[in-house]
């Protein structure tokens, strides 16, 4: 097959004004209107549009042998808009095969296993997801300024990057598909390694360049992970089934280079989530918290070396923790006995730390924040021994000349099992119900979210909150800041059919 | 095979397709006026050159100011400002973002100074408007640079060959990170750029613009900071000497206009163009308590009822806990900014002249036409006052008359580093504390910012 695909997107946008008794026009005096002074007056402004556009080439060439061996090759051309002049187009190959195990004579009659497949692929893939126009250098007309003086200025708006380009990535993945005991029991494992260079980042910029920001093909990045799937019909009567669902997967990221840049380069937002070398992206990068003196209550911190300092450093931030757990996964369970069925997903999470945000404000240095019960535990005469340092209204005690620091004393253990639901229903067969049939009509009562078993002393070790930017959504996955916990419900369903 | 021969004919012909688009993906800014095209005309660059001092007039509103001042020891702890707390505490760390805001703010000057330069081929300029353009770009990057190696950086002197660390400096408009180069590459490239523009600056600006007294005037205080007295007196007396400007009769020189004293500032021209933001929103105390208020020490030392300057000064909340002392120069709707005036300029003559112990009548001269505007009563020095009279005495008028400008802290790290043993406000002249912390974003491999802390 070969094709090709061409996108233009025109977004125009306008900014509608509207004034309601008011004299006047909008941007200048208007003698008519001050006669006139209760004059509704609506201008609609056309702001520039935003345009991008995609060209591709693409072609793609299948082969397969007996249903037993299959093999796929694809190439595509694409070009963006988004890039510098020089680097619009990237070549993007792949290559996938397919081996039937379960069809070669040594397996074919096998009693046990039914069908079995190996699957592999590689492929290039590039990533075009950057906002328009982040090549070209601009500046802001005249006609649209401020001045100095009384005399008009112009200035650049927008740091040129001529040589952006398309971000790579080299995909490799495998897996094996089985069959058992004629699909009675089937699995999947399946294992990936993502190797992403000329990573595309909106970068904090020196701030010595006169900008704060900018987007650039910077360092390289893996990401690889293991995934298993279960699924087994465990008991099959006439008029019981027990079904079994189980997965678990193990993702992991490792930033391999950011160029001349710092861990600060990249970060989310005020948590001090970074960027570090040998770390997955949006790593805690923290000053790490010791003890709390018990001779005089003040927070006690730990140096690069490991030495005791009572001084709250930046310098001294490392990265600390797990952003990402070591594994996830589910177990449902689901039964069935006449018309009744009932099933029930366990969710869970090991190995991840999660960073409460908010701790910082609500149990350290008093501010005009609410404080948290937590604050019971703090020091409060020589020899106690306590979690939480002496109340204060001055920084220096705390070691620092800002109220709100982050340290590792906020980090916490984000394990936890959910029973995600439950579910009870009950199927009526073929009935009549005010003169009209009904072929099933099924009544479930759903209960979401009643238990989790954890020992995060936070509201909801499973976070789902609102971010500061979307730099921080992809950087700050294990934040908490006052994020409202996922919501229990308890929800009754019908449906019917007829 | 015929497939596969055409399937690699239709791929190459997509190629050839593919590669006359270029042109079709070219879309540029809608709205925005590209670089390249913007600046191909003088005019242009005249108005970038007007965005150059747009951007400096916004840095020096009193932000340069106050950071020098706060480290100094004229000031009181600042009232419900913790990035400002930072700074008096001398604990400042790279997450300040009154900072952080700040020195962007102070390096666009240097981007558009830069960016301006990469257009300047093949543009149709006058007869010696590209040299002056140049000039009046080069002396605000001079000026940025200077003030942030005083405020980043230890001072000249602090160690014996300037081998410490001063300031990045870009001499490109670019946005890689760049290393800081010492203190002794930091001052030769800012000396040689205001050697450079020197020549080809106005004979006669008016103040708002860069001419050549501004140059001179910034290359006397450069010298002075690198304990070079004769060649900052000399630079001191063109100025003086021109006859341009006087002291007239008015303690305070921040006004809605820049008076007739100023060297060099920064005009405002109405309230929605005030250039004096940060000192009337940090200072202003006729409505409340402003965020910055002097020591008791600086309150002592003006509350003289022979000093006009006194009357600059007051006391809010007289008799409680929350009592502050807080200057009145600022109350106002808006301001201009003086940068370099004959003020500055005099007592660092007068201070030179005694340092290098000639010129002594000249030197007594300039203290006391200082001292004349300033008393009610004749407190003048008496002709033959000594070099040493003269230094005390020019010390302490610089130090009142310039409280808020950001200048005596410089002149105390100077002093340090001749030798002089000295504490500011009871922390050594050079603990890591005494300068600020550059920005977060700074950090990079090859950039190594400053210690912290360490002063108290």
């Amino acid at each position: 097959m070969v094709g090709g695909e061409i996108q233009n997107s025109i977004t125009t946008k306008y900014t509608k004004y509207e004034s309601a008794g008011m004299p006047g026009s909008f941007y200048e005096y208007d003698e008519s209107a001050r006669e006139n002074p209760d004059v509704n007056a609506v201008q609609i402004d056309r702001d520039g549009d935003e345009i991008y556009r995609f060209v591709s080439a693409f072609t793609r060439l299948k082969y397969s042998i007996k249903d037993k061996y299959f093999l796929e090759a694809t190439g595509r051309v694409d070009g963006s808009s988004r890039f510098g002049t020089n680097n619009k187009y990237g070549f993007f190959p792949s290559l996938s095969g397919g081996w039937v195990m379960s069809e070669e004579n040594f397996l074919k009659n096998n009693k046990v296993i039914n069908f079995m497949k190996l699957r592999g692929s590689w492929g290039v893939s590039g990533n075009a997801n950057i906002p328009n126009y982040e090549s070209w250098g601009t500046v802001i007309p005249a006609n649209f300024n401020p001045y100095y003086n009384g005399q008009p200025i112009i200035y650049p708006n927008r740091l040129a990057n001529p040589n952006l380009k398309w971000e790579r990535s080299n995909v490799y993945d495998i897996s094996l598909q089985m069959g058992l005991w004629e699909d009675r029991v089937t699995m999947e494992v399946s294992a990936y390694y993502k190797d992403t260079r000329d990573v595309l980042m909106k970068l904090t910029v020196p701030s010595s360049s006169g900008f704060n920001d900018y987007w650039d093909n910077v360092g390289r990045i893996t990401n690889q992970g293991v995934e298993f799937e279960l699924k087994s019909v465990n008991i099959s009567k006439k008029k019981f089934t027990w079904s079994t669902n189980f997965n678990i997967a193990h993702n992991q990221n490792e930033i391999k280079s950011i160029g001349d840049y710092s861990e600060d380069a990249v970060s989310g937002g005020t948590n001090d989530t970074r960027v570090v070398v040998g770390e997955p992206v949006g790593t805690n990068y923290l000053v790490k918290f010791s003890h709390v003196d018990s001779e005089n209550g003040r927070p006690v911190y730990l140096d690069l070396e490991g030495n005791e300092t009572y001084e709250w450093l930046p310098n001294n931030r490392v990265p600390v923790g797990n952003i990402l757990p070591k594994a996830v996964g589910g177990l449902t369970n689901t039964f069935k006995l006449d018309n009744w069925d009932f099933s029930f997903l366990l969710y869970y999470s090991f190995g991840s730390k999660i960073y409460d945000s908010s701790s910082k404000r609500q149990l350290g240095v008093v501010t005009d924040w609410n404080m948290r019960d937590d604050i019971y535990d703090r020091w409060q005469q020589p020899g106690d021994d306590a979690t939480y340092p002496r109340l204060t209204l001055n920084t220096q005690t705390y070691g620092s000349g800002t109220p709100w620091i982050n340290t590792d004393l906020w980090l916490h253990s984000g394990d936890y099992v959910r029973l995600r639901n439950v579910t009870l229903g009950y199927t009526f067969n073929g009935f009549k119900f005010l003169k009209r049939q009904f072929t099933d009509l099924r009544v479930a009562c759903i209960a979401t979210n009643w238990l989790t078993w954890t020992t995060f002393p936070g509201l909801d070790p499973e976070i789902g909150r609102d971010f500061e930017n979307s730099t921080d959504r992809n950087m700050s996955p294990n934040i908490t800041y006052l994020t409202p916990p996922q919501e229990k419900s308890i929800v009754i369903t019908i449906n019917a059919k007829f | 095979m015929k497939k596969i021969r055409n399937y690699i004919g239709l791929v190459l012909m997509g190629t050839i397709v593919l590669t006359s688009c270029n042109d079709y993906l070219n879309i540029p800014p809608q709205g925005e006026d590209l670089s390249e095209v913007s600046l191909s005309h003088p005019d242009s660059f005249e108005r970038v050159l007007m965005g150059i001092y747009d951007v400096a007039a916004n840095s020096f509103n009193g932000r340069v100011q106050f950071f020098g001042e706060l480290l100094g020891p004229n000031m009181a702890r600042p009232n419900k400002n913790d990035d400002l707390t930072e700074v008096f505490i001398r604990r400042t760390n790279f997450f300040n973002g009154t900072i952080n805001s700040w020195f962007t703010d102070m390096n666009r000057i240097v981007y558009r100074a830069n960016f301006m330069a990469d257009y300047y081929e093949g543009v149709d300029f006058e007869a010696g408007q590209l040299e002056r353009i140049k000039a009046e770009a080069d002396f605000l990057k001079a000026l940025t640079l200077f003030n942030q190696l005083q405020l980043f950086a230890q001072p000249y002197g602090y160690t014996s060959d300037n081998s410490h660390l001063g300031i990045a400096i870009r001499e490109t408009a670019t946005a890689d990170p760049v290393a800081r180069r010492t203190v002794k590459e930091c001052y030769d490239y800012i000396l040689g750029l205001l050697e450079g523009a020197l020549p080809n600056l106005p004979d006669n600006g008016e103040a708002q613009y860069a001419g050549k007294n501004a140059c001179r005037a910034l290359l006397a205080k450069m010298y002075m900071q690198m304990s070079n007295y004769t060649k900052a007196a000399e630079l001191a007396s063109e100025i003086i000497e021109s006859g341009e400007y006087s002291l007239g009769t008015n303690v305070n020189r921040f006004g809605s206009s820049l008076n007739e004293e100023v060297i060099f500032g920064f005009v405002s021209t109405g309230s929605v163009d005030n250039r004096g933001s940060s000192f009337i929103d940090n200072y202003r105390q006729d409505s409340k308590q402003p965020t910055l208020s002097f020591s008791q020490e600086v309150y002592d030392m003006v509350n003289d009822t022979n000093d006009r300057r006194a009357d600059l000064f007051t006391v809010q909340n007289a008799g409680t806990a929350n009592q502050v002392y807080v200057t009145t120069k600022h109350d106002e709707d808006f301001q201009s900014v003086p940068i370099f005036h004959l003020t500055d300029i005099m007592l660092l003559r007068a201070e030179c002249y005694a340092l290098l112990s000639s010129n002594l009548d000249k030197a007594i001269a300039d203290v006391n036409a200082v001292k004349a505007r300033a008393y009610k009563s004749d407190v003048s020095l008496s002709s033959g006052a000594s070099a040493t009279e003269v230094l005390t005495e020019a010390r302490k008028e610089r130090r009142i008359e310039m409280l808020g400008e950001g200048d005596w802290l410089f002149q105390l790290k100077r002093r340090g580093a001749e030798g002089e043993n000295l504490t500011i406000r009871d922390a050594d002249w050079n603990c890591p504390g005494m300068v600020l912390q550059f920005p977060v974003s700074e950090r990079s491999q090859i950039f190594e910012m400053n210690p912290e802390g360490g002063c108290n």
